[in-house]
């Protein structure tokens, strides 16, 4: 089940609230446990076995390690060789095959799989689970509801944000609902859901139009709108998500931690990375940069880790070269960074123009890597990037559509809306005490809420159309 | 004791709303019966209206309906249930699929369960046809296959309703409790003295329009704007006992067609976006505000060149024609080709034309074609746009061509035919009967007269009206008596229905004609049967022109005459079809 569907927002969230408000704390665990199940099993109830097999080998992986210390290493590799054999087998095996094939001209049939919802996002968090409890930073979990509760939590089990388990162990334990965390909650999450159907689905629409296309067939212009509207898509897509994440943890008493920090307004690809997926990338310094020696192994292996880390990136994205290509484009930039000590350099120039400077080389970074991202093979994202740098030999009389085809008035409304909800003018909104303010923000949310479900619900028009013209 | 008041005022409120979602628990509306009896008017459909105001305004808020499609030619008497909580004022009668100029019979048309009955037949009235009153029988005799019987005095009813006691009580008293409970829960909540009302009333709405749309389920089988069934529940254990697997997706495409507001919800939106936006367009279809105009989002598609392809896809057009061509020769059959142009031709400056290219993938085939074939192409782009500067050859809420469109067409196909069949007679535009309306006829069989585009976008009937600007050129003749229609029936065993026709013109021209085409072709049998004897008409949009499965029509009707009238947008048809069974 998604967040932005009628079924959720006016059928699963009122029962779930009723159930889970209504009864009393001791009910509160099972109630989001069997919630979070049929959550998950809502549209795939087959690959629930895979979810359930990862939360069994984890359970029974930490607590050997807990009972085994002396063979904890051997068990944690063969836990994590669990966890991870089934992300390889759904989400990269056909990948493998595919590039086997073309490498030794072999004629391997791919497998007739499809990848479980969330797979990489629950994987993650349950080997964040095995290696604390490994890392002793903290003690195996004896209670299996409430392991399963921690990786099948239907708030961030889809989309992230990756919770670690040495974040919210506690929270599992006990925590307290109370009016301030549901009102927060509420408003936090249909800020999300703002984020996803009226900014990142119109942006999308744009983005969508210009990729379909040939990159001979428009111009510099479109392609430049083409990439900055799916920068805007994929952030506000994902902090929607996020947001509503943390909006759904927050009613039910947790608090997740942050996952984007306007990465926009970033002046370097190390800023933001600190800003992008914080959840992802403080997942993987601490569980693979630390593991290979962080920054204490000398300068050369230090670049190596973070070349590592980023491939990983990558790859964790999705499986194909566009987005193994797309890790390393960042990585270098990093290392790129780190050589130059960027750092430095930001200490010893603070005039305006060379911030400009620098949030332009940073923008033009990440939105060429976005390209790559978006783009279905290396060859359009080449020739895609091509054109947005007039390097591709264009003949205006093979452009098919004009300007108002690819942007309409509410698109362009919209693309100012995400340039300023992209820079943190409205950061501490919900934390105005001012009441006037209080209630100009409350009614401007009820009213976000509003045009968000008219979006949500329009979409399920779907008249019959038995003519082709 | 405030903090008690207020308590019991929230609670008192929720009950009321809890009462009122839960009113068809409690109280039992019976439908008003409506009964009537038929005489003479089989395969029809009958539809009985009733409007909440005393008006000619049927419009869809207001009017309550049901219908029944009659089977029979024996006298019918129906009893049509309308389920209305309102009282209404007036009733309206509507006639569909009739067979014009045959004479049907209407009686005994009485009000059940209400305090009103009709015994006036002299307050009837009819739009388009004869009347006459005999033996308390309403005589009628339709011009057109659809009719509209009007009951011109207030009928001033309402349906009698029943309050249930005992589920009223037990309502009133959980949601009482329910209620309560509630509100002392929210009153426990430890920091809640301290927080905004405004914060407060806040959630209130949140978790009140929460639950606004599970309060009523549509329980109706179809969506006629959508044109299609809606979906149906499937419980999550079947009535085999297996347990349903896709129940997720299945609930969620029940509760998609069926949540409360959903039509409401879905206008506004688009009479909001249409409103900032001059153009507006979802995946079907694409509303120009400017001009009024609507067209399917295909126009896109076809505009797009696909230049690697092109040269290839116009050899095959050609190799297919000709091979069916040779076909109908071996036969002894004369075939005709007629392409519609496209709409955007006719709207320059609109939606229409969003892209650069105006570069006409239609253009290129019939040159290519008539270069290339020896069929005869009837194109008439040129004609329809000379037209198109007195009257419109197209709808603009529609995809159709006009009366006027399907003339033009009509005229230069026949200049064709009387090339090979000189003696063939042409109706002539003068001798038809000409007049004016607003309305797109695709639909007068149905309560909407919009066009068929406007369901595409999401515009109800109520709000396209506005769309409704320009008046289309209709044609009415005389002759339509002498022409018989029915549904052909054939032994070679090919399935048809009514939107296919067998027609019969005693003054037309002794050679058979044979027509495969689209819903473009409604138009245009509307003239070209009045040329032949024999006209058989095949709506060819489920067939996709498949050899397998004319072939044995063919064989058996022996038509002298084959013409194949398409969109360009639908050549595409003349691609494939033959392959298997020509090559």
């Amino acid at each position: 089940m998604l967040f932005s569907t009628m079924t959720f927002i006016y059928v699963f969230l009122p029962i779930v609230l009723l159930l889970y408000l209504v009864t009393k704390k001791e009910l509160h665990n099972p109630i989001l446990l069997v919630v979070s199940i049929i959550f998950y099993a809502w549209g795939e109830p087959k690959y629930l076995a895979i979810m359930l097999l990862t939360i069994l080998i984890n359970f029974l992986g930490a607590i050997f390690i807990d009972k085994y210390q002396k063979h904890k290493k051997l068990i944690l590799i063969a836990t994590i060789i669990g966890n991870l054999s089934f992300l390889i087998y759904f989400k990269y095996f056909n990948f493998l095959i595919e590039n086997y094939n073309n490498i030794f001209h072999a004629n391997l049939e791919p497998l007739n799989v499809i990848m479980p919802i969330g797979i990489s996002f629950y994987t993650f968090q349950a080997l964040s689970y095995v290696i604390d409890v490994y890392r002793n930073e903290c003690k195996a979990q004896k209670d299996i509801y409430k392991l399963a509760l921690y990786i099948c939590l239907f708030p961030q089990l889809i989309a992230g944000p990756i919770v670690k388990y040495h974040d919210i162990s506690d929270q599992i334990d006990s925590r307290e609902v109370n009016f301030q965390k549901v009102s927060y909650g509420v408003k936090r999450f249909i800020i999300g859901l703002s984020k996803k159907i009226l900014i990142a689905n119109t942006m999308g629409a744009i983005a969508d139009k210009i990729f379909i296309q040939d990159p001979h067939t428009f111009s510099h212009f479109t392609a430049w709108l083409g990439a900055f509207a799916y920068s805007f898509q994929l952030y506000f897509d994902f902090s929607g998500y996020s947001d509503m994440a943390i909006g759904l943890g927050a009613i039910f008493g947790f608090k997740f931690l942050e996952n984007f920090n306007y990465p926009y307004i970033s002046k370097s690809i190390t800023e933001f990375w600190r800003r992008w997926h914080i959840s992802l990338s403080t997942w993987f310094k601490q569980y693979v940069y630390i593991s290979l020696g962080g920054n204490r192994v000398g300068r050369l292996k230090t670049l190596r880790n973070l070349g590592i880390v980023f491939l990983l990136t990558g790859i964790w994205h999705g499986a194909a070269w566009n987005f193994v290509v797309w890790g390393i484009w960042h990585g270098s930039f990093i290392i790129l960074e780190k050589v130059l000590n960027i750092k430095d350099f930001e200490l010893k120039y603070t005039k305006l123009w060379v911030k400009i400077l620098q949030h332009l080389y940073c923008i033009l970074i990440f939105i060429i890597g976005w390209v790559m991202f978006r783009s279905d093979t290396m060859k359009y994202a080449w020739d895609y990037l091509m054109n947005m740098f007039g390097l591709l030999h264009l003949k205006p009389d093979d452009f098919v559509y004009t300007i108002p085809y690819y942007i309409d008035r509410i698109e362009i409304m919209t693309f100012i809306v995400a340039i300023f909800c992209s820079i943190p003018l409205f950061k501490n909104i919900l934390t105005i005490e001012n009441k006037y303010a209080k209630l100009f923000i409350n009614m401007w949310l009820l009213l976000l809420f509003f045009l968000s479900t008219i979006t949500i619900a329009s979409s399920t028009y779907n008249p019959f159309i038995y003519f082709r013209f | 004791m405030v903090k008690i008041k207020k308590r019991v005022l929230l609670t008192s409120l929720l009950v009321l709303l809890i009462l009122f979602a839960t009113k068809s628990f409690w109280l039992e509306i019976k439908p008003i019966n409506v009964e009537l009896e038929i005489e003479n008017a089989q395969n029809s459909t009958v539809e009985v209206l009733l409007n909440k105001k005393y008006d000619n305004n049927f419009l869809p808020y207001r009017v309550k309906k049901a219908s029944w499609k009659i089977q029979e030619n024996n006298l019918h008497n129906i009893v049509f249930k309308i389920s209305t909580n309102k009282k209404v004022q007036k009733i309206r009668i509507v006639f569909s699929d009739l067979k014009p100029q045959k004479q049907i019979m209407v009686s005994n048309i009485r009000l059940r369960l209400g305090k009103c009955l009709i015994n006036r037949e002299d307050a009837f009235k009819i739009d388009s046809g004869e009347l006459n009153i005999q033996n308390n029988k309403l005589v009628i005799l339709p011009y057109n296959s659809t009719l509209t019987l009007d009951y011109n005095l207030p009928i001033n009813t309402r349906a009698p309703i029943k309050f249930l006691f005992e589920p009223f009580v037990i309502i009133l008293i959980l949601s009482s409790l329910f209620g309560y409970k509630l509100m002392d829960y929210i009153a426990d909540f430890s920091s809640i003295k301290h927080e905004s009302r405004i914060d407060i009333i806040f959630l209130c709405i949140f978790f009140i329009v929460l639950f606004i749309p599970i309060l009523h389920i549509n329980q109706k089988d179809k969506s006629l704007t959508e044109n299609r069934l809606l979906a149906s529940w499937k419980p999550l254990i079947n009535k085999n006992g297996y347990l349903n697997y896709n129940f997720g997706k299945d609930f969620e495409s029940w509760f998609n067609d069926r949540f409360n507001f959903r039509t409401e919800i879905i206008n506004l939106n688009t009479l909001f976006r249409s409103s900032v936006n001059n153009i507006y367009s979802n995946d079907k279809a694409v509303l120009d505000n400017r001009y009024k105009l609507l067209s399917t989002q295909n126009f896109y598609g076809l505009q797009r060149p696909k230049n690697c392809n092109f040269d290839k896809e116009l050899f095959s057009y050609a190799k297919n024609v000709n091979q069916l061509q040779k076909y109908c020769d071996e036969r002894n059959i004369k075939l005709y080709i007629l392409i519609v142009p496209r709409k955007s031709d006719f709207f320059e400056h609109t939606v229409l034309n969003l892209t650069k290219n105006k570069e006409d993938k239609g253009d290129k085939v019939v040159e290519y074609l008539r270069q290339n074939t020896k069929v005869s192409i009837i194109y008439p782009k040129k004609e329809m746009l000379e037209a198109n500067k007195i009257t419109p050859v197209y709808f603009k809420t529609d995809h159709h061509w006009t009366k006027k469109g399907a003339y033009v067409g009509y005229y230069h196909l026949m200049q064709s035919i009387k090339k090979d069949f000189p003696d063939t007679p042409l109706l002539e535009e003068d001798s038809l009967e000409k007049y004016y309306d607003n309305r797109v006829s695709e639909h007068w069989n149905r309560t909407l007269h919009h066009g068929q585009t406007c369901d595409l976008i999401g515009l109800s009937s109520k709000y396209s009206k506005r769309l409704l600007d320009t008046q289309y050129l209709y044609y009415k003749n005389k002759n339509s008596i002498k022409l018989k229609r029915e549904i052909p029936k054939l032994k070679c065993g090919i399935k048809t229905d009514n939107r296919d026709d067998l027609f019969y013109y005693p003054e037309g021209t002794n050679k058979k004609l044979m027509i495969i085409a689209n819903s473009f072709a409604r138009n245009l049998v509307e003239f070209i049967p009045y040329s032949f004897k024999h006209t058989l008409r095949f709506y060819d949009n489920d067939r996709h022109l498949d050899l397998n499965l004319y072939g044995p029509v063919i064989e058996e009707y022996k038509p002298d005459l084959l013409v194949i009238n398409y969109h360009t947008a639908l050549l595409t048809y003349l691609l494939e079809p033959f392959k298997n069974i020509l090559e």
